[in-house]
């Protein structure tokens, strides 16, 4: 799991750096990432779909996947530290709400929606952000399914 | 005496399931000796709670899908698409699946949530006569697919962000988004905070052998 969490950290900022789609329109190139979809949105008047967007997709797994990778690091080297377990415990009564808010497999049929949307007036490519993307994606699947809250609860009870 | 057992809930015995940790507490604590959370038998305000954010979502769905979601610039024409015209549009261009996506998406799923917790609450109060189970197995249908109801705003802000050349080809959101978004947000939340073991209760005490 420690493995997992590292990959999917590495791979959350090209995810979020790098463009997932680019639009060639009359030799003009537009290019955008989650985050800047999210603020284009909210800078016109729109900001509850921003904040949703940027919520559901850059924050909530972003949160996730630190959660996930403190409390490994917690249950390995410093479940004997009174302080350390309070963190530990507050951490996992977060985490139901953080997997709910996560939603980058949505995230990821919405790029193909909007392709399929626009690529009847244009040319869409993918970037490299859309490659990190669609593996963050994977990685977080299988990431969810290794993690099993009532195990990490009964940590607390040794 | 076997027959009790089978039929005997926590509340008897004085134990109830904390909601965070799912750790067995007893009652008379009030407070998880594990995660601190507040534990309380049943939560009977929690069907009031539903039922104001399920009758906002429902008044925020007429917004919704009355009002344009986008504005697309396409050559100086101007277009305003609902939600429904949007999938129209789609099924004229010969997008069906996508067409099929979104319509259960945007209008399907958001509809069935709506009545599907209105006939659970309804169910709860006033004991209608459906099988436990099938309420069950709804009540976690709908919130597992509540969520594919952001769809529609991922797309949205995506579109947004990639097509601004102004007069020659523009796509905005619309006034429906906010309250599209908002009827996602309000469905979820009312779904999560209703406290699903009050169903249980009402039915057992009718004996239905569902």
């Amino acid at each position: 799991m420690l493995a997992l969490c590292i990959t999917a950290l590495v791979l959350y900022f090209p995810a979020n750096i790098f463009p997932v789609l680019e639009l060639h329109f009359l030799g003009s190139v537009r290019t955008t990432t989650v985050i800047q979809g999210a603020m284009s949105v909210a800078s016109q008047g729109y900001w509850v779909v921003g904040i949703a967007v940027l919520v559901a997709a850059v924050i909530a797994p972003g949160l996730l996947i630190l959660s996930v990778l403190t409390q490994i690091l917690i249950v390995k080297y410093q479940m004997k530290n009174p302080f350390f377990r309070n963190i530990y415990r507050h951490l996992l009564r977060w985490h139901s709400l953080l997997t709910e808010l996560t939603m980058l497999e949505i995230y990821m049929i919405s790029i193909f929606v909007s392709v399929f949307q626009l690529s009847d007036y244009t040319d869409l490519y993918f970037g490299i952000g859309t490659f990190s993307f669609s593996i963050l994606f994977i990685v977080v699947i299988f990431l969810q399914r290794e993690y099993d809250i009532e195990h990490m609860w009964n940590q607390l009870n040794e | 005496m076997n027959d009790t057992h089978s039929n005997s809930q926590g509340q008897a015995a004085g134990i109830t399931c904390c909601p965070t940790c799912a750790k067995l507490c007893r009652i008379e604590d009030n407070y998880c000796q594990r995660c601190g959370q507040h534990v309380q038998s049943r939560d009977y305000a929690s069907i009031q709670k539903s039922w104001a954010l399920l009758i906002t979502a429902a008044v925020l769905l007429v917004p919704a899908n009355l009002y344009p979601i986008t504005v697309m610039t396409s050559q100086g024409q101007v277009r305003r698409d609902t939600i429904f015209s949007g999938i129209n549009h789609l099924i004229h261009l010969d997008l069906w699946p996508i067409a099929i996506i979104l319509f259960t998406a945007s209008i399907l799923v958001p509809m069935l949530k709506i009545i599907g917790l209105a006939t659970y609450l309804l169910a709860i109060s006033y004991r209608l006569p459906i099988s436990k189970k099938t309420l069950m197995t709804g009540f976690h249908i709908i919130e597992w697919i509540g969520r594919w109801s952001m769809l529609d705003l991922f797309v949205i802000s995506i579109t947004a962000a990639l097509v601004n050349m102004g007069q020659i080809f523009d796509a905005k959101p619309a006034p429906a988004a906010t309250a599209f978004a908002l009827v996602v947000l309000l469905t979820q939340l009312a779904a999560k905070v209703l406290d699903t073991r009050l169903l249980w209760d009402r039915l057992e005490a009718k004996n239905d052998k569902n």
